[in-house]
């Protein structure tokens, strides 16, 4: 290299030499914090206190909950995880393979988290229920206790 | 001293340097490519959004124009006997809103299409149990209109009050599945562009449970803040505004641009306070 | 040397070269892609397309930047240096694919052209963590797209040495531009430390190699020699010198390779009219001193290359007073017939 030439290398490299380390801790005091809204939903149902069945699975846990007095029935819907389908709307069931009927909606899961619903005090037979896509219109699940 | 000299220009180097070669490129490669493995591990996990291009899907609802363009799907009666609604923003081809795709369709057909149940064929995107539909030119001739306004209700509106979240305001239809990531300083601009398209801008609120929660924001008169939140998108805010339950969405309206603060970030100055719109006897 | 031109003289050495880079970028690649998919079912193969790419070129760029000073420190690293530029080429198409691909992605489709959306869609300046990092990339590739097109001989002899090599030295700041696209866009995003740490390590051994590289060169430069006698300086013993190699003198901050070939001494620039490579640190190999960076080659007692080629250099007056070597700083213009001093005695 010529003598213009290593002056200007190290010219450079001085530069970079406080420019380098400036920036990267400028953009490392940049990285944002998790910003973290508790909680997420904006009102949030409190659980009635006794659980009656219960049924795990791999995604997503069903509670059937009910108060002391057994005066009020409650579903309790702990999704684990995100739902991979366009609407996931759970319908209450009248038989093991029973297909979605009118005035049979419970309420609608949206990804992950708990989500209560409250159910008509009747406990003559062991509710069962869909999981259901209404744009897709298939069913995703059942739930049998 | 070694006498080996290298020239690059020969067939075989000297056998000091190619040995030197060797060992260097053993230790390098494996450290490159050791390197890139575990970045390509350390990457944040892509989001379980999904698009589903190519994919159309009839959905038959009534069209409402506002507070945002979408198709209320009725769900059928619960058991207390209310009617339910699913309601799906729409939003057009690429990095645009759906106005203009609705106002073809609306030509084509030469009626209006808000309060009217539509028959609408549309690409779905979608996550955490909410969904958008994307609706393209290709799609107008497949429209179908119910002729005259539907008979019904109006959706039902709550007022939930103030409150004052963090999280970030995102494009919807990247962050429902078009785009992984859809969210955050990388996928910014992109962010920017969809909003400044006419996608409806959103503020998504998480926990550190993981669970989400997704606010279409409004201004307080209704009118389109698209143009507003631009320099707000894809970082972290804290937003102050009244929330309004609007069916299954909740709406959030934003009065005044001081209501949305950046937090975290090195802000040489913080942008300056501008209304967006004010309702009567406001004076800015 | 070839004698007929040919746009590439391909020879075994470059080969493999070439074969092995492809062949790293084909694994690299590969094992991202795979890696990402195997922990993230849920992947679009446009956005590992980026990130693989990107990642391969970052690390690409910090090896060629580590290959110059690592050369200096040691010679065995001269073989990497030889075709550099094969590795800046590939590390620009690598960089491009990034670019291209991320400028489709995210700016594409809308409602203004993906290049005025670049610079306009984000325009929070004032921001450090908002602050438009694409731009930063897009700049960075603009000068990695003059390097590559620009990297054959072809232009170097065209645009002139002077002129190629202060636009290759745009490197530097084109090494910049790429630390802050990442620190303020990627880093923004993936919040893991270990990103972070590895951009500092990578940093810090490029910063390290350079100022440990120049800070040899200084003092070797800063050697100081008795007052001039007559426009002489006395720079060494004649012993000092073995036969095909040459020692090199910074008098009057210019660079002078005095050369032993067989009982002769000659001296000329030491530097390489191709790259500015160091003619001292070369060889005389076919009655020639070869420069060790890309073997151009000069005859020692005019500083010229052999014909057909047109490269000439700068030759000095040597002489030797007993044992002593002394040395003329005042250069004759390029290519002059200097004949050089017999070593009338050999010493050893």
């Amino acid at each position: 290299m010529t003598s213009g030439l290593r002056k200007k290398h190290a010219r450079v490299w001085t530069v970079l030499l406080f420019l380098v380390p400036a920036g990267i801790v400028t953009g490392w005091l940049a990285i944002p914090a998790n910003p973290i809204t508790e909680p997420a939903a904006v009102d949030k149902t409190a659980a009635l206190p006794e659980i009656l069945y219960s049924l795990q699975k791999k995604n997503y846990t069903v509670n059937l909950r009910s108060d002391n007095k057994r005066s009020s029935l409650q579903l309790e819907w702990i999704s684990k995880s995100g739902l991979s389908s366009p609407s996931a709307l759970i319908y209450l069931a009248s038989g093991p393979s029973a297909s979605v009927t009118s005035n049979s909606l419970i309420g609608r899961i949206e990804g992950k988290g708990t989500f209560y619903f409250p159910l008509k005090n009747d406990l003559s037979t062991i509710p069962g229920f869909i999981l259901y896509d209404i744009i897709h219109h298939q069913v995703i699940d059942r739930v049998n206790f | 001293m070694n006498n080996e000299f290298y020239i690059g220009w020969m067939p075989k180097a000297p056998q000091g340097f190619a040995r030197h070669v060797k060992r260097v490129l053993l230790t390098i490669l494996p450290v490159v490519l050791l390197t890139g493995a575990m970045l390509a591990w350390l990457q944040k996990r892509f989001s379980t959004a999904s698009f589903e291009f190519g994919k159309l899907t009839e959905v038959t609802g009534v069209y409402f124009k506002d507070p945002v363009p979408m198709l209320r799907v009725n769900a059928g009666n619960d058991i207390w006997g209310n009617t339910s609604y699913i309601s799906i923003p729409l939003v057009g081809y690429g990095k645009h809103g759906a106005n203009g795709i609705i106002r073809e369709i609306e030509i084509e057909h030469k009626t209006s299409l808000d309060h009217k149940q539509v028959i609408l064929k549309g690409t779905l995107l979608y996550t955490d149990g909410r969904t958008i539909m994307q609706v393209s030119s290709n799609e107008i001739a497949s429209v179908k209109i119910v002729p005259g306004r539907t008979a019904e209700t109006a959706t039902v509106q709550k007022d939930l009050g103030f409150r004052k979240v963090k999280g970030e305001i995102i494009d919807p239809k990247c962050y429902f599945g078009v785009m992984k990531p859809g969210e955050g300083k990388v996928h910014r601009d992109c962010a920017i562009r969809c909003i400044l398209g006419g996608i409806p801008p959103m503020m998504h609120v998480w926990n550190d449970k993981g669970e989400s929660n997704y606010y279409i924001l409004v201004s307080s008169t209704g009118i389109d803040i698209n143009k507003a939140v631009q320099d707000y998108v894809a970082e972290p805010v804290e937003l102050e505004a009244r929330l309004v339950q609007y069916g299954d969405w909740t709406l959030m309206y934003v009065a005044d641009m001081k209501n949305i603060r950046p937090i975290s970030s090195l802000q040489l100055f913080r942008p300056a306070s501008t209304i967006i719109a004010c309702g009567t006897g406001c004076t800015q | 040397m070839g004698v007929s031109y040919q746009a590439i003289g391909w020879n075994r050495q470059k080969k493999q070269y070439d074969w092995l880079i492809f062949g790293f970028c084909c694994i690299y690649l590969s094992t991202f892609i795979l890696v990402t998919a195997i922990f993230n079912p849920e992947y679009t193969f446009e956005t590992v397309l980026i990130r693989s790419t990107s990642t391969l070129a970052l690390l690409i760029l910090h090896v060629i930047l580590c290959i110059g000073p690592l050369s200096r420190i040691n010679r065995k690293f001269l073989s990497l240096l030889y075709n550099r530029r094969h590795l800046g080429v590939t590390m620009f198409v690598l960089a491009a694919t990034h670019g291209i691909f991320s400028i489709i992605h995210f700016h594409a489709l809308s409602n203004v052209n993906p290049l005025v959306s670049l610079f306009t869609s984000n325009v929070n300046y004032n921001s450090a963590g908002g602050f438009p990092f694409q731009a930063l990339g897009f700049f960075a590739l603009v000068i990695f797209f003059l390097m590559a097109i620009t990297s054959h001989d072809f232009w170097l002899h065209n645009l002139s040495p002077k002129t190629w090599k202060t636009l290759h030295m745009f490197v530097y700041g084109a090494y910049f531009l790429v630390l802050m696209h990442v620190m303020l866009g990627a880093i923004q995003y993936e919040r893991h430390p270990a990103f972070v740490l590895l951009i500092a390590l990578g940093a810090a051994a490029v910063l390290t190699l350079h100022l440990v590289a120049g800070t040899r060169e200084v003092k070797k430069d800063n050697s100081l020699f008795d007052p001039a006698v007559n426009g002489f300086v006395s720079v060494c013993d004649v012993n000092e010198i073995e036969d095909n190699r040459a020692k090199i003198f910074c008098v009057n901050s210019e660079r002078i390779a005095v050369y032993r070939f067989g009982d002769t001494l000659y001296a000329i620039h030491n530097v390489c009219k191709h790259q500015g490579g160091p003619l001292g640190e070369g060889k005389i190999i076919d009655g020639c001193i070869t420069c060790p960076w890309h073997g151009y080659q000069y005859l020692p007692n005019n500083g010229q290359s052999p014909p057909p080629f047109k490269e000439r250099v700068s030759t000095y007056d040597v002489r030797i007073e007993g044992n002593r070597v002394w040395l003329n700083p005042s250069p004759f213009p390029e290519g002059s017939e200097r004949p050089g001093t017999v070593i009338s005695q050999p010493s050893n």
